[in-house]
């Protein structure tokens, strides 16, 4: 828990030097991995029935590449992409080797594609604030 | 006893628990003889604790009347949404559609019995936690936490004690 809660950041300062991913780049990639993978499971409900299957690379959400959000406040760079895929891979040392286990694609998902804003869903969002913006 | 995740819990990764049951099942003889006292049910789209019908009532309710009642919970019943039910199976079970009828409805899905998880799933996380129990033995992880900690500047390596309990 406290790795993976680091872990994106971590990246992120490696990768862009900066704190975090901006939250609406990270909605947007999200919405894309649940949009690949929610028919995996034969049932296109917004649903992801067994996230491991779930495969989705962030390079799909780069901009100007098909399917990308023209929005350039949404749309990925390449080495944002990068950073994405670390995340969703896993926590690894520096050799490569893995430190723990992956974060399940798509998992926040609901944190930032809600259809409707509960207040859990604002919480969590406020979460991922901290966790890919605030200070590390 | 129950334990339930949701597939986007969103602080304790789902993974961690899948490489839990693996251990659970090989100390305790195997998985029939594992969910005679212990069932695990993983939900989709619930993140920490809740969403998506995983709720203390449904888990409890299966609790209740496996135990007064002697009712074995073979699957749960969420109410994803006001007007859909999804049937979450016992793991390792999966969830089938019939093939005709709602999908919103859960009567309409069985469960398929399988002996173990699906090994692809299960071969990426294998070997990251060699350690004999909970509290001793997980040098991997605790000595990672503790270049977390050093990062952070804050916090104890026994806080990730708590990295394999349920949600």
């Amino acid at each position: 828990m406290t790795m993976r809660s680091y872990w994106g950041n971590y990246v992120a300062r490696q990768e862009l030097g900066q704190n975090g991913l901006d939250p609406l780049k990270f909605q947007d990639v999200n919405q894309r991995a649940l949009a690949a993978c929610d028919g995996i499971d034969g049932i296109v409900d917004g649903m992801i029935q067994e996230t491991r299957r779930c495969h989705y690379d962030a390079n799909g959400a780069v901009c100007a590449q098909p399917g990308a959000s023209a929005d350039p406040l949404r749309c990925l760079t390449p080495a944002e992409a990068g950073v994405v895929n670390k995340i969703w891979d896993r926590p690894r040392n520096t050799d490569g080797s893995k430190m723990w286990v992956g974060w399940e694609l798509a998992i926040d998902q609901r944190a930032t594609i809600s259809r409707r804003a509960t207040q859990s869903d604002r919480t969590v969002l406020a979460m991922y604030r901290v966790r890919f913006s605030g200070p590390a | 006893m129950i334990v339930s995740y949701g597939n986007l819990d969103q602080i304790i990764p789902p993974n961690g628990h899948y490489n839990y049951m693996q251990r659970l099942f090989a100390k305790m003889g195997g998985v029939s003889k594992t969910q005679d006292f212990y069932r695990y049910y993983v939900f989709p789209n619930a993140t920490h604790c809740g969403g998506a019908g995983m709720t203390t009532k449904v888990l409890f309710d299966a609790l209740v009347n496996w135990v007064e009642n002697g009712v074995t919970p073979d699957y749960l019943v969420a109410q994803v949404n006001p007007t859909g039910t999804r049937r979450v199976c016992m793991y390792p079970n999966t969830v089938v559609y019939k093939g005709s009828g709602s999908t919103d409805d859960e009567a309409n899905f069985y469960c398929q019995t399988n002996q173990h998880d699906d090994p692809g799933l299960v071969a990426p996380e294998a070997g990251l936690l060699k350690g004999k129990g909970p509290l001793k033995g997980n040098h991997d992880i605790r000595d990672v936490s503790g270049e977390d900690d050093d990062d952070a500047g804050e916090g104890s390596r026994d806080d990730n004690h708590d990295i394999d309990e349920g949600s």
